[in-house]
């Protein structure tokens, strides 16, 4: 259907009586005196006979300047053809919460929010079937989607402007579901703004459309278009929540903080911690780990309603950090008792009771009543520091380098002096050799040679050709230093003079020659499965290097380039996107629903298979909550499995059962139809068409 | 705009010509036209044998000398002609074009003037409707003429003109004693061509002079026009015509015209007529001097 949106453009058609009157008006013929029409009269008899064109030309010329009139009367008025399908206040947008609060239980009945949600969207469908509307349904959860239904063909479709006719398959779908929530209710936030947006584009279609969001979030304000379906019950429906925990090392010992809250009424809460840890038995005969599990009870907190507190579990407290806490009703602190104190943590799970109640556990949304903690173990790197000379630089860059990742990392070093100490060459993940060269290279780490002598051996690979040349060397990129990691933030020509360097050759198969002076090589890394090794050229005496930051950056670098961090937190949050990197040739990754461990500290069950992994990084995302277990296997044969958990928690945000908040997503339905074509270019093209016409006909009429 | 050619200068530039007329005319005694009969003049022309009697002081004595026998030396007889002008004074000489009524004037003027300056008779028609006046009468002499000639600006050029009626009403036309030159633009519906048949009749020799405006030529009009005849006497006159000028109108106009031109000089050809054809855009010392000469009506 063609519409006009400046109706007030047709004004313009009032030139076409004007045009008329111009022809009426117009003198029809000018009198010309001349001497004599005898000879005009004569040429009447030459004049050829012909069709009588002239009239009929005449009048498709006046047609034809109507036309053209008219054509620009409708360039003014725009005119547009509405592609809109249909409008029709029948159909509707169903739009279901799916949110982790959806799934708290009724008191009274044992139902789930979300099972409510589903029943008044059957209730909701049959109505608008039964007025012969379409419906569209689309689930909120971690992201919007239209709901998947799966067709009596077998074929699977969307939800989308579903047909009266088969309305039956939402119906079908929505019963599948209510029997099965677990599986259909996500745990994440909804994503109220993406299920706006779908709307949005149905409006499109058809801005007569309701949409009905069924949730549990009440808004303050919401848009014209929606109505909002409130599915909470608020006298039937409490929850107790920890909200966060983690942990801080204070003089050894770490103190962990627990923020927890009830919504729905105002209780007496205990919070508990079960920490499980690993202990090494060093007595009797021999080196054994088991873990070990303290169970650690706070003191009974009251909490109003909707009030968040905090309560720290100390080892030590200070009086000030004390005195913080007691001042303020909300924060708490509770010192550990002698025995109840850990310096290192495999799990910790926090959960939260109330002893008032008969049943200590029961509230009406039990997936935030546990929160799991891990990174108490830090990654071990055991280096052993062996040298004829120790100096004082190679040790102050690694106590640095461990100071700054000790959130990361657990640097044991171990100096030697080879002069008058035994070294080992195993139980090490990196050697450093100073000075000289052990005469089997160990098998089980990453070797560093510092200053390699004479008497090399040949398992390095390298053969030492000069021990000493000596002048003022300036360093520069050697053959394979682009973009190498160990040479990150690395300027060779701000490095500084070498007054001294090994000169040496190595096999190029082998190693990436980083730096070099005049050729020779400087700084030679490889990492090839089990043989990880560094060559470093100089001696520290006789370089400027050891002076200058550059220093530290090239120790990062390469402990960062060997041993690479494993994650950067040990908690996420559904959905986040878990990049996980490895010193191992391999991952395996197992999934814990309740914890990795047990009361008794055994390991739990794994809630699926381990999946193994051989492209390292990996990214990783879960849609619900639990703990993950990354076990590494290391290049290094026989030796090291090294083993890092973290959690992965449902959004702080899902634990307020009766959340409320000020806007739900606006979108723009514009009040003018937008789906049109414009027929303003055919209009335009038209027009051009009748000017050339005309333009022809009055050409001919002159002839 | 009044437009004239008649000055001193117009009229000493046609002081070296003269016309050129038959030789077969009778004429009358005087002038300055020789023609085939034997005269008194001194210009020799043939011998013939003595007859009885012819005047004896006509012998060639030297003759008989020499053949015995008497002849006679006979002398080319020079003989004064009428001219006489037909001038058309309809309206459509120049009523709404004062160029071409100067024209046609100027035209008369000059082969009137060549007329008395080799002695003949003029006699100036002015064809008006059906009638043809002399209101100058016979004139011979210069003196005469440039009288005449004073009032032929002041002519009235009004109506139509029936040619042939207006010279066969005349009643001097002559008869085998001179020239009849008829100036006009011919474009009327009476049939001048009996007229000039008269004339041939009646022995005269005889120049048609066609005057036509450019505008007759080609039209510069074009579109829708109501084209107003300078003879008709008010807009609803049969003779007025509206018409639509386009390029096919005008490319008829061409060639009707063409076509009448054409009928006028074959009629003239057959008849042994002179025909000029003049635009009245073209210097009439052009005219005079060329298109006459070329025609053979001026020496």
């Amino acid at each position: 259907m063609i519409e006009l949106l400046i109706p007030l453009g047709l004004l313009g058609l009032l030139s076409i009586p004007v045009l008329i009157l111009i022809y009426l008006i117009r003198p029809n013929f000018q009198t010309k005196y001349i001497s004599s029409t005898f000879v005009w009269k004569l040429s009447l008899k030459y004049r050829k006979r012909k069709l009588p064109t002239n009239t009929l030309r005449n009048i498709i010329l006046i047609i034809c300047q109507i036309l053209i009139l008219t054509s620009m009367a409708l360039i003014l008025t725009q005119p547009v053809q509405n592609t809109q399908d249909y409008t029709t206040a029948n159909d509707v947008i169903a739009v279901i919460d799916s949110s982790a609060s959806m799934r708290t239980q009724s008191l009274t009945n044992g139902t789930t929010r979300f099972q409510r949600a589903l029943e008044k969207a059957k209730q909701v469908t049959n109505s608008t079937a039964g007025r012969g509307g379409t419906v569209t349904v689309i689930m909120a959860g971690q992201t919007a989607n239209y709901l998947t239904l799966e067709g009596r063909d077998g074929n699977v479709t969307s939800a989308l402007r579903v047909e009266p006719k088969f309305a039956s398959d939402i119906i079908s779908q929505l019963d599948k579901m209510i029997e099965d929530p677990d599986t259909y209710c996500s745990y994440a936030k909804a994503d109220s703004a993406g299920a706006m947006e779908l709307c949005e584009g149905l409006l499109y279609d058809n801005p007569e459309a309701k949409i009905v969001y069924y949730t549990d979030t009440n808004y303050t304000s919401v848009p014209d278009q929606v109505t909002v379906e409130p599915i909470r019950e608020e006298d039937n429906e409490w929850n107790m929540a920890i909200l966060d925990s983690h942990t801080e090392l204070f003089d050894s010992y770490y103190t962990v903080y627990v923020d927890f809250v009830c919504y729905g009424e105002s209780a007496p809460l205990q919070i508990m911690l079960d920490v499980t840890r690993l202990t090494r038995d060093v007595s009797g005969m021999g080196y054994s780990e088991f873990t070990t599990v303290t169970h650690v009870e706070s003191d009974i907190i009251f909490c109003e309603d909707g009030v968040a507190k905090q309560l720290a579990f100390y080892a030590t407290t200070s009086e000030e950090e004390s005195d913080n806490y007691i001042n303020n009703g909300n924060y708490f602190y509770q010192e550990l008792p002698e025995g109840q104190r850990f310096t290192d943590y495999k799990e910790i799970k926090v959960t939260v009771v109330r002893p008032d109640a008969s049943d200590r556990n029961a509230d009406c949304f039990e997936q935030d009543n546990a929160f799991y903690i891990y990174g108490g173990t830090k990654e071990v790197i055991n280096i052993l520091y062996a040298s004829t000379i120790p100096n004082p630089f190679m040790v102050s860059v690694l106590n640095s380098i461990r100071s700054q990742y000790i959130d990361y990392w657990d640097i044991r070093l171990d100096e030697k002096n080879v002069v008058n100490q035994e070294y080992p060459l195993e139980g090490y993940d990196m050697y450093i050799f100073e000075h000289f060269a052990p005469t089997h290279k160990p098998v089980d780490g990453v070797c560093v040679l510092f200053d390699p002598p004479m008497d090399t051996p040949g398992e390095w690979a390298i053969n030492v050709r000069t021990n000493a040349m000596v002048g003022n060397f300036e360093c520069t990129y050697g053959e394979y230093a682009k973009d190498h990691p160990v040479l990150n933030n690395i300027d060779p020509t701000k490095i500084g003079l070498f007054t001294m360097y090994t000169q040496l050759d190595y096999e190029r198969s082998k190693f990436d020659a980083l730096l070099s002076i005049n050729g020779d090589p400087l700084l030679l890394s490889s990492k090839n499965g089990v043989d990880q090794s560094v060559i470093l050229a100089f001696s520290v005496h006789f370089a400027a290097i050891a002076a200058s930051n550059y220093w530290y950056i090239l120790w990062e670098n390469i402990l960062n380039y060997y041993f690479p961090i494993t994650m950067q937190k040990a908690i996420y949050e559904i959905g986040e996107v878990i990049s996980v990197n490895s010193r191992a040739s391999a991952l395996e990754v197992s999934e814990f629903e309740n914890g990795i461990y047990d009361e008794s500290g055994s390991m739990n069950p794994e809630s699926s298979e381990p999946e193994p992994y051989e492209e390292i990084p990996i990214s990783l995302a879960y849609d619900k909550p639990c703990s993950v277990s990354i076990k590494q296997t290391s290049y290094f044969a026989g030796v090291k499995h090294l083993s890092l958990d973290f959690y992965v928690r449902m959004p702080e945000y899902e634990s307020n059962i009766f959340a409320q908040e000020d806007e739900l997503a606006r979108f723009e339905i514009k009040n003018e139809k937008i789906n049109y074509l414009d027929l303003m270019i055919w209009v335009a093209i038209a027009l051009v068409v009748l000017l050339l016409l005309e333009w022809w006909l009055q050409s001919r009429a002159n002839r | 705009m009044k437009v004239s050619y008649l000055d001193d200068a117009f009229f000493s530039r046609l002081e070296t010509l003269a016309l050129n007329l038959r030789s077969n005319l009778a004429g009358y005694f005087g002038g300055k036209h020789f023609v085939k009969t034997y005269g008194q003049t001194v210009e020799f022309s043939d011998y013939r044998e003595y007859q009885l009697g012819d005047d004896i002081r006509r012998i060639d004595w030297n003759l008989f000398s020499r053949f015995e026998k008497y002849f006679l030396k006979l002398f080319t007889d020079e003989r004064q002609m009428q001219v006489q002008i037909f001038l058309d004074c309809s309206a459509s000489m120049g009523r709404f074009e004062p160029k071409k009524k100067a024209y046609s004037m100027a035209t008369a003027a000059a082969i009137g003037f060549l007329a008395v300056h080799n002695m003949d008779k003029l006699t100036l028609n002015f064809m008006r409707g059906t009638r043809s006046e002399n209101p100058f009468g016979t004139i011979v002499g210069k003196t005469s003429f440039f009288r005449a000639i004073g009032e032929l600006e002041n002519l009235p050029l009004v109506d139509d003109v029936d040619i042939n009626e207006c010279v066969a009403s005349c009643p001097d036309t002559g008869q085998n004693n001179g020239v009849t030159v008829i100036i006009s633009d011919f474009m009327t519906d009476s049939n001048w061509k009996k007229a000039v048949d008269y004339l041939n009749y009646k022995h005269r020799q005889v120049l048609l002079i066609q005057i036509l405006s450019p505008e007759e030529i080609d039209p510069s009009y074009d579109g829708r026009v109501h084209l107003v005849d300078s003879e008709a006497p008010d807009l609803m006159d049969e003779r007025n015509m509206k018409i639509k000028i386009t390029k096919a109108a005008l490319a008829a106009y061409q060639e009707a015209f063409g076509d009448f031109l054409k009928d006028i000089s074959d009629f003239c050809r057959k008849r042994d007529v002179g025909f000029i054809s003049v635009n009245c855009d073209t210097r009439i010392e052009r005219v005079l001097f060329s298109e006459m000469l070329k025609e053979g009506i001026m020496s």
